[in-house]
């Protein structure tokens, strides 16, 4: 199998790797934290220097923005988003401040790297807490002009650890394989954060109001989300192309968000609507091939806290 | 412009007084955030800028900071009372859209 090596690092010692595919927007001044606290879903007051928190920005009708890891410093928060979402926030951010003194700046020059796996809190001194597969994960944000020679120095001490460099492919591969969604594959805008699978560690439900809160709060107390998303083991060779249909009988019931082959078949994350959470005796189908729902993302080891 | 309703004006006053701070007047503040996007704030204050649209209500100086005038001009703040709680209620002719307890709004 592809990646097998970088996989079993990310999951049993430490996989090192630059997230590309990730922009950091600058928070600071007086009302920050406060003005955050009602821009995000989870718990950002209360967070000390050196910690952070996951959150998502919702849009007022509750549909999820952006995943954000909010890392927080002595004198500004650091929001490490989705590259591709960062006009979007930004116009979203600058909207709602108002009178409050509240700066934001989008930090061109800064990276993430970050080390994932149980031994990623050996790899180095600082950074921040961020588990972003469910096995334990640090992450540290750098100069562009430092990245390589950080990355260097990051991934000779994941070597000792007997992990080492995981590339992009097996970092999504990882994703599917532990059930952890990744924004703008699995959810965004499309999606409410019940169906993501990840309100257990992105959603705090006693913080006070946020933006789309209105709606979160509704479809936890009052109905379901049309539409969750589960992990799926499909007996193919090959790997089904994204929105793929999953059918009982020749009844659509999901869709396949992405999939990756494994050993034995495919490991794959859809959407299951809501009804037809029983198999019932014709079975799930995917492109034609028998599959079998593993379980909702949410009840997975991709969103569970650190084993440690 | 911005209006307080005689039940609001008189509730102003009550806390006011109790609190030992009738030379002061109100100050209403939008910011960011709340379930609808913004929030009305309310406090009492004594001083103002030039920043500062001032208003006269039921002899009560009301403050609004020029951004946050733009988001509640022609509003009026009413107070009300029923089983599910007391509270200032604003009736605010710009707000598309307000949240379940009408704390926050979106334009």
């Amino acid at each position: 199998m592809a990646h097998a090596r970088e996989l079993n690092w990310l999951q049993r010692f430490v996989g090192v790797l630059s997230l590309s595919d990730r922009a950091i927007i600058s928070v600071s001044g007086d009302d920050a934290r406060e003005w955050l606290q009602g821009q995000l879903t989870n718990q950002v007051e209360g967070v000390e220097p050196g910690g952070s928190v996951y959150a998502f920005v919702l849009s007022l009708k509750g549909r999820i923005l952006a995943d954000v890891y909010a890392l927080v410093r002595e004198d500004d928060v650091l929001l490490d988003v989705p590259a591709a979402q960062v006009s979007a926030l930004l116009e979203r951010f600058d909207r709602y401040i108002i009178m409050e003194d509240v700066d934001l700046e989008l930090c061109d020059d800064l990276r993430v790297i970050t080390a994932q796996g149980p031994g990623a809190s050996e790899v180095a001194e600082g950074g921040w807490p961020a588990d972003r597969l469910g096995v334990g994960g640090r992450q540290w944000v750098v100069s562009s002009a430092e990245l390589e020679s950080e990355l260097e120095r990051l991934i000779a001490r994941s070597r000792e650890l007997g992990g080492g460099w995981v590339s992009d492919q097996a970092w999504n591969h990882a994703h599917v394989v532990r059930g952890r969604p990744r924004f703008g594959v699995d959810f965004g805008e499309w999606t409410y954060p019940q169906e993501s699978g990840l309100n257990p560690i992105a959603v705090s439900f006693n913080k006070g109001c946020y933006i789309g809160q209105e709606t979160v709060v509704m479809l936890e107390n009052r109905g379901k989300a049309p539409k969750v998303l589960w992990r799926w083991a499909i007996e193919s060779a090959e790997a089904p192309r994204a929105k793929a249909p999953i059918t009982v009988a020749d009844t659509v019931v999901g869709e396949i968000t992405s999939a990756v082959p494994e050993h034995e078949g495919v490991s794959a994350l859809g959407y299951l609507k809501r009804g037809f959470e029983t198999e019932g005796p014709e079975g799930f189908a995917i492109d034609g091939a028998r599959a079998r729902a593993l379980g909702p993302v949410e009840q997975g080891p991709g969103v569970r806290p650190s084993p440690r | 412009m911005l209006n307080l309703t005689t039940r609001a004006a008189e509730k102003v006053k009550e806390i006011r007084d109790a609190e030992g701070l009738a030379d002061q007047g109100l100050r209403v503040r939008v910011i960011g955030g709340g379930c609808a996007g913004f929030s009305y704030d309310l406090f009492f204050e004594d001083e103002t800028s030039d920043m500062d649209q001032t208003f006269t209500s039921h002899g009560i100086p009301i403050y609004v900071d020029m951004m946050s005038a733009q988001y509640v001009e022609g509003t009026e703040i009413d107070y009300v009372e029923g089983l599910q709680g007391a509270g200032f209620k604003f009736v605010n002719p710009q707000a598309k859209q307000t949240c379940g307890c009408g704390s926050s709004f979106a334009t």
